[in-house]
């Protein structure tokens, strides 16, 4: 009896916590889903984008997810261009992006293109604010960002057409075969987008037409899952993606013939065993990525190509059901395989040694980790990370973070040729954070929270005035805060289901010395990041029918040469499902066709729009 | 006739200014390239002058600040990889080198050590390609000028201001390398060709600063490509006619007017205006009157290539 109690508390407890679950058995007889030690959100603030909310959103690519998903700062070249994200006032370099728990980011610039992960093969994107480094490592200073792979759970074969249609020349193609019987899941899916991208620019006298700006992504995903036993499940993933962009020229520019071709390989196999009161995990992943730029009138032929290797094990006990224990080890190994910009062979082995522990009662929850890398040879200081999330009644519950965070140089911050600076050092520093939660009903909650974060040698490419080149330097301290504001309403009348929610991101950040180049003042807001973003999103569905709205306001940016103002954007999206096998949905991507920038002289589509069917032409039961 | 007189005794009495230029004629590149490396010496030599240079091989890539010496002559080709091009396509007058700066930062232009305290009469200057055609057309840092509309202000202005005894001027003269700052956008001009700067009025110098500007500057400085070129660098020297005699050309009478002749050429010699342009080749014997009535009044270059070396000496016409 007391056994049972403690599972339906530790369900309970569990299921507070919003993270991609893992099983745990606690007996032979029962089991309970929760998140691991790792993906718990404890002392932060976390947001789940679900893509099966929309359909249209598997057309698309994370950044547009995230513009209208979450109130994140996206700083995005255009549709389809390169695209990285700022998180409370961080550069690209200072958040990750997971896929099975291993950093996609490439290591040779530290940073991820966003806009070349296709979203058909996902089910969903978990953001989570705030330092993470005690436990994900280097790069996550502002927060991470959890792609989890859609699987076919329901023992059953599907065959999933969807396709899609647009202005500007808008073409997508999704083909997913996934089945599920017995032990095994499987899902096989291509994706393949284009687009002209040959959108009308207005911009002051500027009138035509973007050139030099076509698309095409072709991915591949094979994601299997094997249940070895009812303890271990074995997982294999593989992830293709091709892209080929010509780069369109700035709207201050004549033409371009500049054009980039990404080919990329990733393929990861997890582990997971289960056992009465442990979880084991084991992730080895190996990427190899080659993004090749060329611009024929310059002579212009860059190719850049690495390779990394990449595990990750970890080991959670439950001694007594309050508290939880990791420890873990990562180890990554990358190496350059063009030579072209680096004096020698470059290789970076880093190693990482992380334990933590999780208490929980029913009002509280606390969370003690830290990390020790070793970076080939070198050992930085230890990692910590302190949080907890305490229930203060039931509807109040008050979270809060201390952390250490840090960011290892990229390989070309260290070793390119020229200004490669190999004498870098991490940039590193604490954050702290605390935030509330109410629930006041089941229609309404909302949460609000300030953060503090004041990060060490930030690196930036800067000329000293002695070299013909620029370099690689450990240049300011960076002072990050901010508020931040969300509130979620979800009622139903009668068929009828509305859900609202608006958020609102307050953000400073800024050097804390003069920086003379690039030229910014001790105090001034850093570049691309707005002091002010706003995102309202309202939906409202009856029986078969879906309709939503989302608007974004960002507010005015400093760029490198002026001021970026402020832009609303809006997207409204309706769907309609037919006997539940086929979806047909209408997008209109900024409805109130703004005229907006969010990098300088990079103009944004105006008004566009997409419609497109998904089909599950074939699902049976397998017996 | 009394004036004549006086024209002859001015002549006699001034001290002898005799002119070097520094071409960088005499420096050895391969063919259609530049030379980023001065080698031990720090600096470009030619003349006079010292164009200094900073160059580090760093295995597969090399490095240069400062100034090299080219011949590439790609008036074409945009972006960094024809850095080394002057959109004149050659040097002045068709020669074969000349020298281009990279300029994010001021740049100078020194006198050898004997020659501090001299004169730098001047100087011509173009466009390099990789500039020139950013300025034209943009690129993916920098913009095209006048922007979309063609109206917007825009300039790239070359600034020198003179070093001297340890002092930096306060004054400078300056050439604009493009403007489109012209109510009518016909008018805007992205300098095309070799340009004389005139920098006499500086004075005496111990060196030159040379800094770029442009209407297009953001938080990494200028974004217009940073880049210039120059050629024949003028030194006006100030000497006795006896020290002058057996190096410079002895011209009489200076200022002249019809006539010239020189006392101390045997040869072939050529007059330039300061527009640059060849006006007079010929062969003159010691102390031959030149007929230079079809000159326009002004100055000129007149030079000659003896066994000892270029002689040279500037006149003016009255």
């Amino acid at each position: 009896m007391l056994k049972a109690y403690k599972i339906i508390i530790l369900t309970l407890l569990f299921l507070r916590l919003t993270g991609q679950a893992d099983t745990i058995y606690i007996s032979e007889q029962i089991i309970i889903s929760a998140p691991s030690v790792r993906n718990s959100s404890i002392g932060s603030l976390n947001r789940q984008c679900t893509l099966e909310e929309s359909v249209a959103n598997i057309h698309s690519n994370l950044p547009e997810l995230l513009f209208y998903s979450d109130n994140i700062y996206i700083r995005s070249y255009g549709p389809g261009t390169l695209a990285t994200n700022s998180i409370r006032g961080g550069s690209a370099s200072q958040s990750l992006v997971l896929w099975n728990g291993l950093p996609l980011q490439n290591p040779m610039i530290a940073q991820l293109d966003l806009s070349t992960i296709s979203l058909g093969a996902f089910q969903s994107v978990e953001v989570t604010r705030g330092g993470q480094s005690s436990l994900w490592g280097s790069g996550a200073i502002s927060g991470i960002m959890q792609l989890e792979s859609r699987l076919q759970k329901d023992n059953a074969l599907e065959s999933e057409s969807a396709f899609s249609i647009g202005s500007i020349g808008q073409r997508s193609v999704i083909q997913r075969l996934s089945f599920n019987h017995g032990n095994i899941s499987s899902s096989s899916l291509f994706q393949r987008r284009t687009s002209q991208n040959d959108y009308a620019i207005e911009s002051g006298n500027s009138h035509g037409k973007l050139k030099n700006a076509r698309q095409e992504f072709n991915n591949f995903h094979q994601d299997l899952e094997i249940q070895l036993s009812d303890r271990t499940l074995l997982g294999f993933h593989y992830w293709m993606t091709n892209a080929d962009r010509q780069i369109p020229p700035q709207i201050n520019q004549t033409s371009s013939s500049a054009n980039q071709e990404d080919r990329i390989h990733r393929l990861s196999t997890q582990i997971k065993h289960t056992g009465d009161k442990s979880l084991l995990k084991t992730s080895l992943g190996y990427f190899d990525e080659k993004i090749n730029y060329s611009d024929p009138p310059t002579g212009i032929d860059s190719r850049l190509q690495f390779a990394s290797l990449l595990a990750d094990i970890s080991y959670e006990l439950s001694p007594a059901w309050t508290e939880r224990i990791l420890i873990g080890m990562t180890h990554q190994y990358h190496s350059v395989k063009s030579n072209e910009n680096y004096n020698k062979a470059v290789k970076e082995n880093r190693t990482a040694l992380f334990a933590a522990i999780m208490y929980s009662t029913g009002k509280f929850e606390l969370l003690g980790s830290l990390r020790q890398e070793f970076i080939d040879g070198s050992a930085p200081g230890l990692i910590p990370q302190l949080a907890f999330d305490y229930n203060a009644s039931k509807k109040v519950s008050i979270r809060a973070k201390i952390s250490r965070n840090f960011r290892y140089p990229g390989l070309n911050d260290r070793y390119w040729v020229p200004g490669g600076n190999p004498d870098l050092l991490p940039e590193s520093g604490w954050s702290m954070e605390l935030g509330m939660q109410s629930d006041f009903n089941d229609a309404l909650s909302a949460s609000a929270g300030v953060y503090s974060r004041m990060i060490q040698d930030w690196i930036l490419w800067s000329r000293d005035g002695t070299t013909a080149f620029w370099s690689a330097f450990n240049i300011a301290e960076v002072w990050s805060r901010g508020f931040e504001f969300s509130v979620d309403y979800g009622v139903k009348l009668g068929q009828t289901t509305l859900k609202a929610n608006l958020s609102y991101d307050y953000i400073l950040s800024s050097p804390q010395q003069d920086i003379e180049l690039p030229k910014i003042k001790a105090g001034e807001q850093l570049w691309y990041t707005p002091r002010n973003s706003l995102a309202l999103s309202l939906a409202a569905s009856f029986s078969t029918f879906n309709i939503g709205y989302s608007h974004r306001l960002t507010g005015s940016v400093r760029a490198f040469n002026g001021e970026i103002e402020r832009f609303h954007v809006g997207r409204i999206k309706a769907m309609h499902s037919i006997q539940g096998a086929c979806t047909l949905f209408i997008s209109i991507n900024n409805i109130w066709n703004a005229n907006y920038f969010i990098v300088e002289n990079r103009p944004m589509p105006g008004r566009s729009f997409q419609v497109g069917v998904t089909y599950n032409f074939y699902k049976t039961k397998i017996k | 006739m009394k004036h004549l007189i006086t024209i002859f005794f001015i002549s006699l009495c001034i001290p002898v200014i005799s002119q070097s230029i520094a071409d960088f004629e005499s420096i050895s590149i391969p063919e259609n390239s530049y030379l980023k490396d001065s080698g031990s010496s720090n600096g470009f030599e030619s003349g006079k002058i010292i164009l200094p240079n900073e160059y580090t091989d760093a295995g597969s890539y090399d490095f240069w600040n400062g100034w090299v010496v080219s011949n590439i002559q790609d008036t074409i080709t945009p972006g960094f990889f024809n850095e080394g091009a002057s959109f004149a396509g050659s040097g002045v007058e068709g020669s074969d080198n000349y020298a281009v700066s990279y300029a994010p930062f001021p740049v100078s232009i020194l006198l050898n050590e004997e020659s501090r305290g001299n004169v730098i009469s001047g100087m011509y200057v173009s466009n390099n390609t990789y500039a020139a055609t950013s300025m034209r057309d943009g690129d993916p840092f920098a913009k095209k000028f006048g922007g979309a509309s063609g109206d917007d202000p825009d300039y790239f202005l070359l600034s020198f201001r003179k070093w001297l005894n340890g002092a930096l001027s306060s004054d400078s003269i300056s050439i604009y390398l493009a403007d489109y700052r012209f109510e009518d956008n016909s008018e805007d001009f992205i300098l095309r060709g070799w340009h004389w700067v005139d920098l006499s009025p500086l004075g005496a110098v111990d060196s030159l600063q040379c800094k770029l500007y442009s209407s297009d500057t953001g938080a990494f400085g200028i974004n217009t490509p940073a880049y210039f070129c120059v050629d024949n660098i003028m030194v006006d020297q100030v000497s006795s006619v006896e020290d002058n005699s057996e190096s410079q050309l002895n011209i009489y009478p200076n200022p002249c007017h019809n006539f010239v002749r020189i006392q101390n050429l045997n040869g072939r010699f050529t007059i330039i205006g300061m527009d640059g342009r060849r006006y007079i080749q010929a062969y003159a014997e010691k102390g031959e009157a030149i007929d230079i009535s079809e000159l326009d009044s002004g100055s000129y270059i007149i030079h000659s290539d003896s066994e000892q070396g270029r002689l040279v000496s500037r006149f003016t016409k009255i």
